[in-house]
């Protein structure tokens, strides 16, 4: 009896011991995961880390061949270009795109929702970074520290498309995830909100070097920090007027820094700027480059992540309807001004001669009349061609004028070529000094000097003056590439490839007189009969031209409250049907300020019942 | 059954005798014989004086002799017969008759972490009849189970020799989880496949139903649990077991498609339908009678032979007993070169080397090949799928060149010097063309070098102490190992036809890859498992209590590799390092993670007054599976029966022998395949970003600096089991005297927190997650009558009969999930695909939304066929004012299907389909019909199902003309090529089918309410007659029990629904219920069989 009692008390403990020994026992229940890679590995060390970057600098470009989608343009063209752009009639749109012509967006628009939904993959990436880096033991100090800084810019710049095209919109924070944050309400105020960005923006701006880390442009550096902080002071002015002095005063001094650096530059041309041999110029502080790299022509691998070309040629040329520049933006354009040449090309028009520019000269291009002369490319499909009208007609009508910004350094057609290198600049020099012009027309009044002096430097640099002496050099750095390009489609025996010996639009050799900014946009006040004052008419109508088909046009012309001037002077309302011989555009509904707001996208009020909408919508 | 307490009450019995005094006073010797009503002896009873120790166990012929009063009375018993008491009344010499004991009351019944008596139990515990189930001669635990207890479903995925069946109990709980249940051998959770036990090992089965049954398994038992006790060794003698089944498997039924020369005339009619002129030139009128027609279904099938054999031997002494078996099974199946092959072999052994310890150990080793019965036919169709054979364009001719009017080369599948035939093998001219790009099927199937081996190795030990007291302990300890290895070996290959009087070589690798190809996996899978239980057990006249308490440790691991190359020198070569193209080579291979698990368990019995009886159980899981916030879970349950018959007030109630109330609720959890995807991790997805110098270059002159990068994956941490609840109410009738037995039970299962891919906001970043959302509900009622009678000395029957109804609904999901059936199952099933008609309006045909069944069908619904061009004009005209290009298509045109608009506005697209039913039966049942008369036993088993829809993408595959999944042009059955509209044959107001086309520009094919079939149906699918062979004739010769049978398996299935395939269309996805997109045929298998005992 003594044997079972002893064999009784020896199991039973046994048992009792193995329970306690496995019981909490969390080690026996941490599995080693062999085929995913942990989210720590992310931190092991410096090389990884900056891996984890790259993952939100993957964000800056369309979703790419990764996920399958390999002509998406759900970032860094669609919804920028919609809210960024079309809202000014400046560009318009046919097909699916129309309703962007007349303010019909709305909550349910995909273009709306895809880069809503693609700036916060961003910014959530960017958290998710930002939380591991923080805890980081194997990181070195100087790179944790750069980082950070790059982050940070990072999810600003994300937060700044959403703020800027949304209103108010949710802050998700370091540390907010799914798990812990299921549902997420819009910051409660425009002070809460731009706060929030401009925090992150400083702390970029202290983080970061003017130089990229590692001499990789492309990485976000104190540069694109301050031109964003500025911009963003610009807008918590806008947004919140009791503090608009102090807030102009900050965003005056992010941008006098820039200039101050010396780090940045104009480009001697401004036709040079969307040419392939010219990504990350002197000009460039923030753009976002399309590129193939070694695999032009290769479906299986694209990397330029979206067919940029295929949204912007010509619908006879393959394209498919979404940007044509208004004639409206086209005849605003004085003499000489070589900005309207490099930017776009028309469609052959038969009575072009019956008009003229805003001071008299005849619309018909020297070089871009039924042409693009970079890549070689004749507009429309031959006899009777729709390029021929005033008003292209693809089941709605749309000026017959299409950007040489993005229809350039390849021509879109389906046989072997379907690639885009192409360079989207999100901030330029240029941004900057009509920023900093804006701001000190507002803290000194209309008659600051050194604003009205960036103006006239803008436009001196339009007219072809910085290239005077330098056309060599020019002609050196930026022909070899149109040549290459043509050299290509000629081997691919392709029609109309001759070789070019010059630059397409040639370099001034010769300084050509231009008009005094503020004497010219005084006479345009009273010609166009603006509201505004003249500095604001100046700033902003320089902008329609230096910056057409850029994303800031829609949001600058916004902030600085010049929108309905512009809506109402430049496309007055018209009623006419038929839009073949005539260029004005038809617009027949009213600017309506709201509108300016994007809906918030349908899907985030159905799936956050937290979230709610703007007025107007 | 054993009734283990009872023969062990005997065994003491026996011993205690052997200590009396011999020869006390007033004592005789009493003789007598216990015989069955048959008159058969039986051996091994007990026969014990009434109030004495004395007693006696009868020998080999039934006789007894014990010592006793001529006043005294015997009590004999023995298990599964009713016990007798009866007097001496001064006789020496008595034959008694035992009756046998339908009510089964006293059986013990294994449930989880230990065993209780039938009449004890308060949940839901369905015991399977091994002598009915092992009459059906299955060769897996899923035949096993087939029909045997209601509410539980068995489908079977097709007819191939290593099919799988799907196995439902109590409906579907889940979306992304395992529906499977959790098998329980002999005490060790062996996961939810046990295919590799031999049915014949098989003792025992025990369904455990409801959530009070199923909780004590916590988190793996949500979809309930079947309980097997596999034979093993007893004490008496040593039995040899030997049996041997064989079968010939043939073709049930065959599809009744069109045959000769009214094929080529539909292809001519489908293509004046489209107003096109023929491509394919054989199909012209002026080659009718000259081509040469195949019937595939004929050609790719054969008589198949199966046959079983088993072997085993038992015994024991006192102290230790044996088992071993070893069995085979050969299954050449239906379809030409397919075959499956198992070796099973087992053995255990027990010992009690003290009367309160025993220990001992089982060992179990299966080793499985299969055969070409898995193979892929192009794009997503299936070699071997009956639906496949019957619409394969059934001629393999073509005229050389295709020049109109010219040679034509009747192909022949196999040459008279063995070589193969071929088809044109051009596969751009497959619009109307031959059968597919191989050009010969049957080839293609006689080709097939692939193999798949399986071995399954499966150790446990045990130890079982009694240390008096009430208390025992058992702990068991297992380990199993699975191997798999699979390869494939193409290429090579040769085909020629005969033209101009020659034999042509039709050079097949200009055409296709002809290179051998080799690709060999190999992955293994081990379990690591150790329970400890301890029970108390207690009793008086009023009370019983048990309380039992256990913990568990298991832990799952693995790895995998693969390799495969192309271009070897020899045709035997099957070494990837042998290749001549090295850039062929690809090898990869890994760990898989482990999977761990630790948990608790307790249960509480107690019994009052043998009325009241009331079970509790609590597990508490830990599971590496999870994040480690949500590692642990709880699952309680409770259940009470009140045994309404053993009340006083029942006592005079004539002819109710038993009364049983039922009450239970439980939870238990499912993990489904969880593995890992509450882990953060990081994406393998390649991320690229260009950084460049100062002032860079873009394109192919380019300089820049492409780099990787990582991305976050959305993971909720917060990620737990989903959760089954079950309410389960039940009656256990006994009435006549125990011949007939019912018990009824009503069931709701809610599943919460669902595991389910939920879309985010988009503010996360994140289109969805996989997290606890949703709800489902299965609610049915559940019956289960048997009847045994014996009529006379020679004559007994017995009927059982089981039924269940089943309502399954989503209750809360969020968004809908739509599916589509795009490949084939993956689970090893030969169950094909919707192929490439996803791409036209097949696509997310499946859907889960709230309010209806999991897996619903969703489509469009036909409005009748158009006659006439106005009437589609009409609609096209409105549809433009609405800003449509046309009301269906702008090519729709009288003879096509004119679908509903549904939401009225104009036009029919996406937006006006609806739930066109689910393929969830409304009604399971089974029969069993018995009778015996003398020696010969008969034995039919039906099952089938009532209120069941099918989605059958076969009935639109042998309908319409739509070009197939692997370029053919499908043939027809003949009967819709009656009910096709055709203008042409006159066939327009009467027609129910659209007219023919190829290029189906109306998208008649797609799936819409035409192709919701009806699919009721009652399968005959055993009906077999044994004959015993009488024990005096074997008993001289040393047998000690002979039976022969003959049998037909699968003869007959009544459904409408049989001019499509079978209806029995299961998949393993709970997602495509009642999908049928073709399988391989069931075979129908005439069977003899003998069994014999030594």
């Amino acid at each position: 009896m003594n044997t079972r009692y002893f064999v009784f008390g020896a199991t039973l403990c046994s048992m009792i011991g193995m329970g306690l020994t496995s019981c909490n026992n969390d080690d026996f229940l941490n599995v080693t995961q062999y085929n995913v890679v942990s989210s720590t590995a992310m931190f092991e060390n410096d090389e990884n880390a900056k891996m984890g970057m790259n993952g939100v600098y993957d964000m800056m470009v369309p979703d790419g061949d990764e996920d399958g989608a390999t002509v998406t343009g759900d970032w860094g063209f669609k919804p920028q270009l919609f809210t960024g752009c079309h809202p000014t009639m400046d560009t318009q749109a046919t097909g699916w795109d129309k309703d962007w012509n007349v303010q019909n967006w709305n909550a349910n628009s995909g273009e709306l929702l895809n880069g809503w939904k693609h700036a916060y993959i961003g910014i959530s990436r960017a958290n998710d970074f930002l939380a591991g880096l923080e805890n980081s033991e194997n990181v070195s100090a100087s790179v944790k520290q750069t980082l950070t800084g790059e982050a940070r810019a990072a999810r600003a710049f994300f937060y700044h498309w959403l703020a800027t095209t949304f209103g108010r919109v949710p802050m998700l924070a370091t540390g907010e995830t799914y798990s812990n944050t299921p549902y997420k309400e819009r910051a409660q105020t425009y002070a809460e909100m731009w706060d929030f960005i401009i925090e992150d923006l400083e702390n970029a701006v202290s983080l970061l070097d003017w130089t990229p880390m590692d001499n990789q442009y492309g990485r976000c550096t104190k540069g694109m920090a301050l031109a964003y902080l500025g911009d963003a002071y610009m807008w918590k002015a806008y947004r919140c007027p009791e503090q608009k002095p102090e807030c102009i005063q900050k965003a005056s001094s992010a941008f006098k820094q820039i200039i101050d650096s010396g780090v940045y530059e104009l480009n001697k041309s401004f036709t040079t700027l969307w040419d392939a041999a010219g990504v990350w110029d002197k000009e460039a502080i923030w753009e976002e480059v399309l590129d193939e790299g070694s695999n032009w022509g290769n479906w299986s691998n694209f990397t330029s992540r979206m067919w940029l070309v295929y949204y912007a040629a010509c619908p006879e040329n393959n394209g498919w309807g979404s940007l044509y520049l208004s004639w409206e933006w086209y005849t605003s354009f004085e003499k000489g001004d070589k900005r309207r040449d490099a930017s776009a090309c028309t469609g052959a028009v038969h009575n072009i001669d019956d008009y003229t520019t805003i001071d008299g000269q005849p619309l018909k291009s020297d070089y871009c009349y039924g042409y693009n002369p970079y890549n070689q490319v004749v507009l429309g499909n031959g006899e009777n061609s729709k390029t021929y009208n005033f008003h292209f007609y693809n089941g709605e009508y749309a000026p017959s004028i299409w950007s040489m910004k993005f229809w350039r350094c390849d021509r879109g057609s389906w046989v072997g070529d379907n690639w885009t290198p192409a360079q989207i600049y999100w901030k330029r020099l240029a941004n900057i000094y009509l920023d900093y012009a804006e701001c000190l027309f507002i803290l000194n009044g209309g008659d600051d000097a050194t604003a009205w002096g960036l103006i006239n430097k803008l436009r001196e640099r339009a007219f072809g003056n910085l290239e005077v002496g330098h056309a060599d050099e020019l002609t050196a750095k930026y022909l070899p590439q149109i040549q290459n390009l043509i050299q290509w489609y000629a081997d691919k025996g392709q029609a109309n490839t001759d070789i070019p010996e010059k630059y397409p639009i040639p370099f001034n050799t010769e300084t050509v007189t231009v008009r005094d900014a503020k004497e010219f946009y005084t006479w345009l006040k009273s010609e166009k009969g603006f509201d505004s004052e003249v500095w604001k008419i100046a700033v902003n109508e320089e902008r329609r031209k230096e910056l057409n088909c850029e994303w800031s046009l829609r949001p600058d012309m916004q902030r600085s409250g010049y929108m309905e001037d512009h809506i109402n002077h430049n496309y007055p309302k018209r009623n006419n049907a038929n839009l073949t011989d005539i260029p004005w555009s038809n617009r027949d509904v009213d600017y309506n300020e709201q509108k300016m707001d994007m809906p918030i996208p349908q899907d985030e009020l159905d799936k956050n019942p937290l979230c709610d909408q703007n007025p107007g919508y | 059954m054993w009734n283990l307490k009872e023969t062990t009450k005997a065994i003491c019995i026996l011993f205690l005798l052997c200590l009396f005094p011999m020869g006390m006073l007033a004592q005789s010797i009493v003789k007598g014989t216990v015989n069955d009503e048959t008159g058969e002896p039986i051996i091994g009873a007990t026969v014990k004086v009434q109030g004495t120790q004395k007693g006696s166990i009868t020998d080999f012929n039934g006789v007894f002799s014990v010592e006793a009063t001529p006043n005294a009375t015997l009590e004999i018993s023995y298990v599964g017969y009713v016990t007798e008491k009866i007097k001496v009344s001064g006789r020496s010499n008595m034959v008694i008759v035992l009756k046998e004991d339908n009510t089964t009351l006293n059986d013990i019944v294994v449930i989880g972490y230990g065993t209780m008596k039938k009449s004890d139990i308060s949940g839901s515990v369905a015991t399977v009849d091994r002598e009915a189930m092992m009459k059906r001669a299955p060769v897996n635990i899923g035949q096993a189970l087939q029909g045997a207890a209601a509410g539980v479903i068995v489908t079977q995925q097709d007819g191939s020799p290593d099919a799988n069946s799907a196995i439902r109990i109590r409906g579907i709980g889940t979306i992304n989880g395992s529906a499977d249940p959790l098998y329980v051998v002999d005490g060790v959770q062996v996961g939810t496949n046990a295919n590799f036990i031999n049915p014949a090992d098989i003792e025992s089965i025990e369904i455990l139903k409801d959530a009070s049954a199923t909780a004590i398994y916590g988190s793996a038992g949500a979809n309930g649990v079947v309980m097997i006790t596999t034979k093993h060794g007893s004490k008496g003698r040593v039995q040899i077991q030997a049996t041997a089944d064989f079968g010939i498997q043939t073709l049930p039924y065959t599809l009744n498609t069109l045959s000769g020369d009214t094929f080529a005339a539909t292809i001519r009619e489908a293509k004046a339908n489209q107003g096109e002129g023929l491509y394919n030139n054989v199909w012209a009128k002026d080659y009718d009678g000259k081509r040469k027609y195949y019937d595939w279904q004929k050609e790719m099938t054969r008589a198949g032979i199966k046959q079983q054999y088993g072997v085993s031997a038992s015994g024991g002494t006192e102290k230790a007993q044996f088992n071993f078996s070893l069995g085979y099974l050969n299954n050449n199946g239906l379809v030409v070169n397919t075959n499956y092959n198992r070796l099973t072999a087992r053995a255990n052994v027990k010992v009690q080397p003290t009367k309160y310890l025993e220990f001992g150990g089982d060992m179990n080793f299966v080793h499985s090949e299969s055969h070409g019965s898995n193979a892929a036919f192009t794009n997503n169709g299936n070699l071997s799928s009956l639906r496949d054979f019957a619409y394969m364009t059934p001629t393999l001719d073509y005229l050389v060149d295709n020049v109109a009017g010219g040679q034509l080369v009747n192909v022949n599948l196999v040459n008279p010097d063995g070589t193969y035939g071929s088809g044109y093998l051009n596969t751009s001219d497959g619009w109307e063309g031959n059968t597919n790009s191989t050009a010969n099927p049957y080839a293609s199937q006689m080709e097939l070098r692939d193999k798949n081996r399986n071995n399954r190795m499966f150790a446990s030990a045990f130890i079982d102490i009694n240390f008096g007291y009430g208390f025992n302990l058992h702990s068991i300890g297992s380990y199993s190992v699975n191997t798999y290895e699979g390869s494939s070996f193409a290429g090579g290959v040769s085909r020629y036809n005969l033209i101009n009087g020659q034999y042509v070589d039709m050079n097949y690798s200009n055409y296709l890859d002809n290179r051998y190809d080799f690709n060999v996996s190999q992955s293994h899978s081990n379990n690591l498992a150790i329970e400890t239980y301890l029970t108390w057990k207690w009793n008086n006249d009023i009370h019983d209590i048990t309380l039992m308490a256990g913990n568990s440790v298991s832990k799952t691991f693995g790895s995998w590799v693969s390799a495969g190359a192309k271009d070897f020198p020899s045709a035997d070569n099957r070494l990837v390092s042998l290749t001549t193209d090295l850039d062929s080579k690809s090898g990869d291979g890994g760990y898989n993670a482990d999977s761990r698990m630790i948990s608790y368990y307790g249960r509480a019995v107690y019994n009052l007054l043998q009325r009241y009886i009331l079970t509790a159980t609590v597990r508490r899981d830990g599971s590496s599976n999870f994040g480690p916030g949500n590692r642990w879970g709880t699952f309680p349950s409770a259940a009470l029966a009140w045994r309404i018959s053993e009340e006083p007030f029942m006592k005079n109630v004539n002819g109710i022998s038993n009364l049983k109330l039922r009450l239970g609720w439980g939870q238990t959890g499912n993990a489904g395949n969880m593995a890992g995807k509450s882990v953060a991790a990081l994406s393998t997805q390649s991320i690229n970003y260009n950084f460049y110098p100062a002032s860079g270059i873009m394109g192919v002159w380019g300089n820049m600096n492409r780099v990787t990068g990582f991305k976050s994956l959305l993971v909720d941490t917060n990620l737990k089991w989903e959760t089954n609840e079950q309410l389960n109410i039940g009656l256990d009738f006994g009435l006549l005297g125990g011949d007939l037995n019912i018990a009824l039970d009503y069931f709701i299962r809610t599943t919460k927190d669902l595991l389910l891919d939920q879309q985010t906001r988009p503010s996360t970043g994140f289109s969805s997650v996989y997290t606890n959302y949703g709800e489902i509900e299965n609610k049915g009622i559940e019956f289960n009558i048997t009847y045994n009678k014996r009529l006379s000395k020679d004559w007994s029957i017995n009927v059982a009969l089981n039924g269940s109804t089943l309502k399954n609904k989503v209750k809360k999901m969020g968004d809908p999930l739509y599916s589509t059936n795009e490949s084939s199952t993956g689970d090893g099933s030969n169950v094909g695909a919707v192929g490439s008609a996803a791409g036209f309006y097949w696509g997310g045909h499946s859907i889960c939304i709230e309010g209806e069944a999991v897996g619903s069908f969703y489509g469009y619904r036909v409005d009748g066929i158009f006659q006439s061009q106005s009437e589609i004009d009409a609609l096209n005209a409105k549809a433009v004012e609405n800003g449509y290009e046309a009301y269906q298509t702008v090519s729709t045109a009288p003879g096509d299907f004119k679908y509903k608009d549904l939401n009225g506005d104009g036009v029919v697209n996406a937006n006006d389909r609806e739930i066109l039913g689910n393929g969830i039966p409304k009604f399971n049942y089974g029969i069993t019909l018995g009778a015996n008369y003398k020696n010969w036993d008969f034995n039919m088993y039906m099952y089938g199902v009532l209120g069941q829809k099918i989605l059958s993408y076969s009935a639109m595959r042998l309908s319409t003309m739509f070009m197939s999944d692997d370029q053919t042009v499908p043939n027809i059955l003949k009967d819709s090529y009656d009910q096709v509209w055709s203008s042409e044959r006159g066939n327009t107001t009467n027609a129910t089918l659209p007219r023919l086309m190829i290029v189906d520009t109306n998208y008649n094919m797609r799936c819409s309410d035409a192709w919701v079939k009806n699919g009721d149906f009652l399968r005959i699918s055993n009906l077999q007659v044994g004959y015993t062979i009488p024990r005096h004739v074997l008993t001289p010769i040393g047998i000690q029990n002979a039976r022969a049978y003959v049998a037909v398996q699968n003869l007959l299935t009544i459904s409408g629904y049989n001019k499509y395939g079978d209806p029995e269309c299961g998949q393993g996805s709970v997602l495509y219920s009642g999908l049928d997109t073709g399988r391989y045929p069931m075979p129908r298998t005439y069977m003899v069989g003998l069994n014999v005992t030594f």
